[in-house]
């Protein structure tokens, strides 16, 4: 058997630095050596022959952990025994579980070190390659902390041990646990990319409990420690962090639990800058916000004769109808009946002017995209009142065909009307240079595959040229003599940011095609959610 | 009372059209009201109209053609012609081409109606 090798290996262990101790599987202590007997401060007399339980400060700490022992063949972490004069002794301890040719385990041996000094006990390429861990963590550019977690774990166990099962529950009711963890749980260490982050002059500044971590967003404490006893492996929220200076950051903070099988209680979080990338986001919005309404603008312009022209139609009807009142009123013969008839149809001339001025004022202006639903029929209504007079004085027809019952569409109206506009627009430049039996322009609504709902805008003009495809949507890209080509690359930006997609084809008959298409608007994220 | 004199309205947009109508009706006219040129053309008796006031600007085929094609049957029909913000150079055209005014829209009721007066006095008959 191998025992007998581990006889010569006890001698050998007297002389060595570490306390070594070797157990049988039912904890009775057979082997002390005289370092464990100067570090524990107990006789190897007093001690072999009786259970190791015995001398361990928390009784159930030692119980569970030598449960894990015999259930993972090595444990290694922080215990606390307690000498024969009644003095705390804390000890980091390695055991390992031994087993016979036949895998059947038959003895634990523990080797301990203080528990400061572990690293120094080390072989020496690894305690090197703990140094080099230490450095790279140090010099590292994200901000890292290591954090103690272990009164939080304890506190679980409790909680658990009490019955409960819905930690977030509990803490909504118990907000008392959360501030009380925000003291215990401590930050151990911080790297140079924390001590900046943070505005602090050095890492002493950072190693205290981590309540400072959570000053600008107290509620995600909660969240973190949720995820904690969820198991989780992982945890990342974007938030904000109060630096020692009084500013606020954009953070994004990732938390890494120890995992049970790690029996460690250092818990890690990494914490990133992300306040220029924030800023960087907000502007690009903004920049693509200013772009698509220059671009309506810049479609309003080029419509001017068609907007213009469905204003004064109705203009014309009021001024006409009112004069013709004013005739009737000087009659002798007074027709009350005919003044209201005449009178009713002034008002809702002037009710259309209002809605078509509505209608242009919301492309003109500049504004916050925003949710609402409505049918595919309203979209292209109102995208074509932009066109009609363009295709009346082109003579061209638009043929509207939709499916009956089509579920609404989401999002905001005005940008995806603009979309419409835009690819209206383009059809009806490509059909005017055509013969008039092909000015014609087809406009479908259908429902398709995935709950999608698809709007297809066919012309039959000469159609996109091979080489234009793959280019068609890029920012720039223009085939249009004075064009910018900026049309079709923010048509592209507004459908995707609707969760939609646009794709161009050609007719096999003759004719470009744009197919748009957009979720319908109960299956929208916002509204599963 | 006198027959009162038919006048045909050739106009795109419903109120306008309506508007013309009503005005034309309390000045002691009949009206035949038509949404485009080629309805109008189709009419069955052309000669019965006293004179036609057109839209330029029409679906299909516009106020100018339309003209033309009535000249053709009818060569002495009064036409005036409504235009919104139309080039010069196709008011040069119209009246070339035998129409009697070029009226821009919105069009002053008392200038239509003067020159609805002027034109079937021109051809004779009542005015209401």
């Amino acid at each position: 058997m191998s025992g007998t090798n581990f006889d010569v290996g006890s001698e050998v262990a007297d002389f060595v630095s570490e306390s070594v101790l070797r157990c049988r599987i039912d904890g009775t202590v057979t082997y002390f050596n005289r370092a464990a007997e100067a570090f524990y401060g107990i006789k190897a007399m007093d001690i072999v022959g009786r259970d190791i339980v015995k001398f361990a400060t928390d009784r159930q700490h030692h119980i569970d952990t030598w449960d894990e022992l015999l259930r993972t063949r090595t444990w290694h972490g922080k215990i606390r025994r307690t000498s024969s004069l009644g003095e705390p002794r804390i000890a980091y301890v390695r055991r390992y579980l031994l087993s016979s040719e036949s895998g059947a385990p038959f003895e634990v041996v523990e080797i301990g070190n203080d528990p400061d000094y572990a690293h120094y006990t080390i072989d020496p390429r690894l305690r090197e390659s703990e140094n080099r861990n230490r450095q790279l963590i140090r010099h590292m550019p994200a901000a890292l902390l290591q954090v103690d977690s272990s009164m939080t774990l304890l506190a679980f166990e409790q909680l658990r041990a009490r019955g409960v099962e819905d930690l977030a529950a509990y803490l909504t009711t118990n907000p008392d646990q959360v501030e009380h963890s925000k003291d215990v749980v401590v930050v151990r260490e911080a790297n140079l990319a924390a001590v900046q982050l943070f505005r602090a002059k050095e890492v002493a500044e950072l190693t205290k409990p981590v309540r400072y971590l959570f000053a600008a967003t107290p509620d995600m404490a909660q969240r973190v420690m949720v995820a904690a006893w969820e198991d989780k492996r992982n945890y990342t929220e974007e938030a904000k962090i109060l630096t020692f200076t009084g500013e606020l950051r954009d953070v994004s903070f990732s938390v890494t639990y120890p995992l049970l099988s790690e029996a460690s209680d250092n818990t890690f979080i990494v914490i990133e800058d992300i306040t220029e990338r924030k800023k960087t986001e907000a502007q690009l919005r903004k920049l693509q916000s200013d772009y698509s309404h220059a671009a309506r603008i810049s479609t309003l312009g080029q419509l001017a004769t068609s907007i213009a022209h469905e204003v004064k139609q109705p203009l014309a009807a009021i001024i006409t109808n009112a004069e013709t009142s004013l005739r009737w009123l000087r009659k002798e013969e007074f027709d009350p009946e005919k003044l209201i008839q005449l009178n009713t149809k002034i008002v809702e001339s002037a009710s259309h002017a209002n809605n078509v001025i509505q209608r242009i004022r919301a492309m003109a202006t500049k504004h916050e995209p925003s949710q609402a639903a409505f049918s595919v029929q309203d979209l292209i209504g109102d995208a074509s009142v932009f066109v009609r007079h363009e295709l009346e004085t082109k003579s061209i027809q638009l043929a509207v065909e939709l499916e009956d019952d089509l579920p609404a569409i989401g999002g905001d109206r005005v940008l995806l009307q603009q979309v419409v506009v835009n690819l209206l627009v383009n059809a009806v430049q490509a059909v005017s240079i055509e013969p008039l039996d092909r000015r014609r322009i087809t406009v479908t609504g259908a429902r398709t595959e995935g709950d999608m709902i698809s709007v297809e805008i066919r012309d039959k003009g000469r159609g996109i040229a091979a080489a234009d495809m793959p280019r068609l949507f890029d920012a720039f890209f223009t085939t249009k003599e004075g064009g910018l080509g900026m049309g079709l690359a923010i048509s592209h930006s507004l459908i995707e940011a609707h969760d939609g997609t646009i794709a161009a084809s050609n007719d096999p008959s003759g004719g470009a095609v744009f197919e748009i298409r957009l979720p319908s608007f109960r299956q929208l994220p916002s509204e599963v959610a | 009372m006198a027959v009162r004199p038919l006048i045909a309205i050739i106009e795109d947009d419903d109120a306008v059209r309506a508007s013309f109508g009503e005005l034309l009706e309390v000045c002691g006219f009949d009206v035949a009201l038509f949404g485009t040129a080629e309805d109008f053309l189709d009419a069955a008796a052309l000669a019965d109209f006293r004179c036609v006031v057109t839209d330029y600007r029409l679906p299909g085929m516009d106020g100018l053609q339309a003209s033309q094609q009535l000249f053709s049957m009818q060569p002495d029909m009064p036409v005036i012609l409504v235009t919104s913000g139309v080039s010069g150079k196709v008011a040069d055209k119209a009246i070339a081409s035998g129409i009697k005014a070029v009226l821009p829209k919105p069009v002053s009721s008392d200038d239509l109606l003067e020159h609805i007066k002027e034109f079937i006095g021109e051809r004779g008959g009542e005015v209401g």
